[in-house]
């Protein structure tokens, strides 16, 4: 083959030397066009974003009644969070001088991080990494995808049935009935756009009340944010729409900070965005941050993922360190290759949604797995995944991550209106124990739903004392005995689910299975080639038992 | 009729008594180390489809042909080895079937001076080249933006000559008909040729353009008609496959 090659070659060159140089003069000519191509491109990409990262906030004044809203200040009482935080401090005026003079320009700043955004050639960094004051630079880079999948419908019988569903999966009516539902409670919302949520009637109440108390658009850096994509506009009325009468979410009387912090054209603003939102967001006393947006390959690797490369991830957390509960959704990638979750769902502080089937009750094909990349249990709650939305001029039918979280961001809001001396990070376990499964959980459901009635009952367990199954051991046989009375035949209820799962000897679950159960004898292990297992955990029917294998 | 009874029993009974599985998974089957194969990891191959349109560059030696009928169709399979976040090379191996239709005109020389209906000089190329790749922003496991510039060689398996004519009953031959030929084995056909590529894409969305620095005809036969050579500039727009 290659002597072909290497003939076809020789060949052809024999053929140029009878040519006129024209030919090739073209093909230079074509070359160098290519390579202008090239350079032309190669200079457009090095006119790239950075964070300037400084060194410290010496000589900034900070006075934090003028800066921080009331609401904020309160947070910060009740979660013992100093007032006077460095993290909060201005940053000094002459580093930002000093590197404005270097740069093209400058796009924003974070106090949390104390670094600022800034476009400049790598020359122009060259410069910056000489300055003293500079501690690190690092390249901006990030894209996201609302994690939605939107279907054009109209409201049919069946549609009614699953906007009860969406809410009655975590016994709204138990909240409503209390009078809990959201009021005083203060939820930032990130998200793409939330075109027509001033003129739709599903927001007609938010509107009325003056509940939306503040807007920014950050990609536009304007206020109006009720324009372009009407993902944001479906995940706010996953909390607090209502139509005729009736609730979409659970968290009609919140009062909401909405912000825009995705682009459609310019993806590599997105990161900047996202954490300066959650500043916004800190600085307006926002008690709840729900953010239905899921970053992953096209940025990201899945190793990536552990909750605290990803600059949104530290965002995140830094943001829940403030005292605020930050909600987020999984991803829709759980039937792709990507599989597992979406940044800044992988940070530990975040609540992280995962979805499930409003018809089956178990986890919906293409919501997210767990864990992270560092194998922390992740999601840590999940809700209905396909749900009814408002949409720009008409209720549709959509499902996705994205939608699951903002449930959940309503259900904690009610969660918080009933405890208010809880602070973000008590609440976060609350959740994670009001889940219908707790304490069994997987890397598909997590904790489960949560239920209103754990925080209603005074955080009563949901755990049946009654015993459903037992473990059996016969002879080099484990099995999972369901008992008879516990058993409901086909088809009366199609709810006989059994989860369980193996965990290791590192203590990580790695099997897990969820299964329908139509006889006793549920589950049989050989513990021969259990060997590698130390220990089995099973759920049936709001009872939760381990057993430990190989003693 | 019984048996069939029986047997439907005895499914209906393990139903029954059968667990069904929902949901199984096994977490270490998760890989989250640095993978070596993807379309931005260290090796990624993919299979492509393009097709592009030779452009006439007017000079007066160059065989004329129509725009939109000389054209080309390659389908394709590309290996990349990342050998740095912003640079990779490759080997790229094509089957491609050039297609040149022979402008008739008074002018024309090429492959000779008779006119026709259409004639058309057909190829089926295989090719392969070498390239190196220009990789622009950081990315997770994507393609992203790059740039292209590769060198090739192809070997043509058949070439064809095709022409058709019509006839009507008014003039020689006088009857009313039409003819198709079709030539093979062109003794006035180079079956090497080599050239310049060059691609720019995003993802698996592709502009590309390939420039022939060999001719198609050989020397003998341009010492007969003179000079010319065929259009060589080629521009065209390439889908990729991979997932």
């Amino acid at each position: 083959m290659f002597g072909i090659l290497v003939k076809c070659n020789l060949q052809s060159f024999s053929i140029f030397t009878n040519k006129s140089m024209t030919m090739i003069k073209k093909g230079l000519i074509f070359l160098i066009i290519t390579l202008f191509v090239l350079g032309f491109t190669q200079i457009n990409a090095q006119q790239n974003r950075y964070w300037v990262f400084f060194k410290d906030k010496q000589g900034s004044k900070f006075n934090p009644i003028a800066y921080f809203d009331q609401k904020a200040i309160e947070r910060r009482i009740k979660s013992g969070i100093p007032l006077y935080d460095s993290t909060d401090f201005p940053l000094n005026e002459t580093y930002i001088k000093k590197t404005k003079a270097c740069v093209q320009n400058v796009n924003g700043h974070t106090r949390w991080f104390n670094a600022i955004s800034v476009t400049a050639s790598p020359k122009q960094i060259q410069n910056l990494q000489k300055l003293v004051f500079v501690t690190d630079i690092q390249a901006i880079t990030f894209s996201a995808v609302p994690t939605s999948k939107p279907f054009d419908s109209t409201l049919t019988y069946s549609e009614k049935e699953l906007l009860e569903i969406q809410t009655s999966r975590m016994q709204a009516k138990l909240f409503t009935s209390k009078g809990y539902t959201g009021k005083g409670i203060r939820i930032a919302i990130f998200d793409a756009g939330f075109p027509s949520v001033d003129k739709n009637p599903v927001f007609r109440h938010l509107i009325k009340n003056k509940q939306i108390i503040k807007t920014w658009d950050f990609a536009r850096k304007k206020e109006n944010v009720f324009v372009s994509d009407v993902h944001g506009t479906m995940v706010l009325s996953c909390i607090a729409g209502k139509i005729n009468g009736k609730n979409i979410g659970m968290a009609p009387d919140a009062e909401f900070l909405l912000a825009r912090t995705e682009v459609k054209a310019e993806p590599f603003s997105e990161e900047e965005n996202w954490l300066r939102a959650a500043e916004w967001a800190d600085k307006n006393g926002a008690d709840i941050i729900n953010s239905s947006l899921a970053y992953t390959y096209h940025r990201h690797m899945t190793f990536e993922m552990d909750g605290h490369t990803s600059l949104v991830a530290k965002a995140a957390n830094m943001a829940a360190n403030k005292g605020m509960l930050v909600v987020n959704a999984m991803g829709n990638d759980g039937a792709q290759d990507w599989k597992i979750l979406a940044t800044p769902a992988d940070a530990d502080s975040v609540i992280s949604v995962g979805a499930i089937n409003p018809y089956t009750n178990f986890h919906a094909a293409y919501s997210s797995y767990g864990p992270t990349s560092a194998f922390k249990t992740k999601p840590n709650v999940v809700a209905v995944g396909s749900v009814i939305a408002a949409g720009k001029s008409k209720l549709k039918k959509v499902k996705g991550t994205s939608f699951a979280a903002p449930l959940v961001a309503g259900f904690a809001a009610c969660a918080w209106q009933s405890k208010k001396s809880l602070t973000n990070f008590q609440l976060f376990s609350l959740i994670e124990k009001s889940g219908h499964l707790y304490p069994y959980y997987d890397y598909a459901h997590g904790y489960g739903v949560p239920q209103a009635s754990y925080f209603i009952n005074n955080n009563a367990s949901l755990h049946n004392k009654k015993q459903t199954f037992e473990f059996v051991e016969k002879g080099n046989q484990l099995i999972v005995k369901v008992k008879k009375e516990f058993i409901k035949k086909k088809p009366v209820s199609a709810n006989n689910y059994l989860y369980y799962n193996l965990k290791n000897e590192a203590g990580f679950i790695e099997k897990y299975w969820l299964i329908d159960v139509y006889q006793q004898k549920a589950v049989v292990i050989n513990l021969d080639d259990m060997a590698e297992y130390k220990e089995i955990t099973v759920h049936y029917k709001a009872y939760t038992s381990s057993c430990k294998l190989g003693d | 009729m019984k048996h069939l009874l029986v047997i439907s029993i005895l499914l209906m009974q393990l139903t029954v008594f059968s667990q069904t599985v929902l949901l199984h998974e096994d977490i270490s089957k998760l890989d989250f180390e640095m993978p070596s194969n993807g379309p931005n990891y260290n090796h990624f191959h993919q299979l492509y489809l393009n097709h592009g349109f030779f452009i006439p560059d007017n000079d007066v030696q160059e065989v004329e042909t129509e725009f939109w009928s000389s054209h080309v169709f390659t389908i394709g399979w590309r290996y990349k080895r990342k050998l740095a976040t912003w640079f990779a090379a490759g080997i790229d191996i094509s089957y491609t079937n050039p297609v040149f239709s022979i402008k008739q005109n008074t002018n024309k020389q090429v492959p000779n001076n008779i006119a026709h209906a259409k004639e058309k000089l057909k190829f089926n190329d295989l090719n392969i080249e070498f390239y190196t790749r220009f990789n622009f922003g950081k990315r997770g496991n994507v393609i992203g933006k790059f740039i292209d510039i590769g060198a090739y060689a192809g070997y043509s398996l058949v070439v064809k000559h095709f022409y058709s004519d019509s006839f009507d009953k008014n003039n020689p031959p006088y009857y009313s008909g039409k003819k198709e030929v079709v030539n093979k084995d062109l003794n006035y056909i180079n079956k090497f040729n080599c050239g310049l590529k060059t691609r720019l894409g995003i993802n698996r969305w592709v502009i590309i353009a390939s420039y022939r620095l060999s001719d198609l005809l050989t020397d003998d036969y341009k010492e007969l008609v003179g000079d010319c050579f065929f259009p060589r500039l080629l521009v065209g727009f390439e889908l990729g496959l991979h997932k």
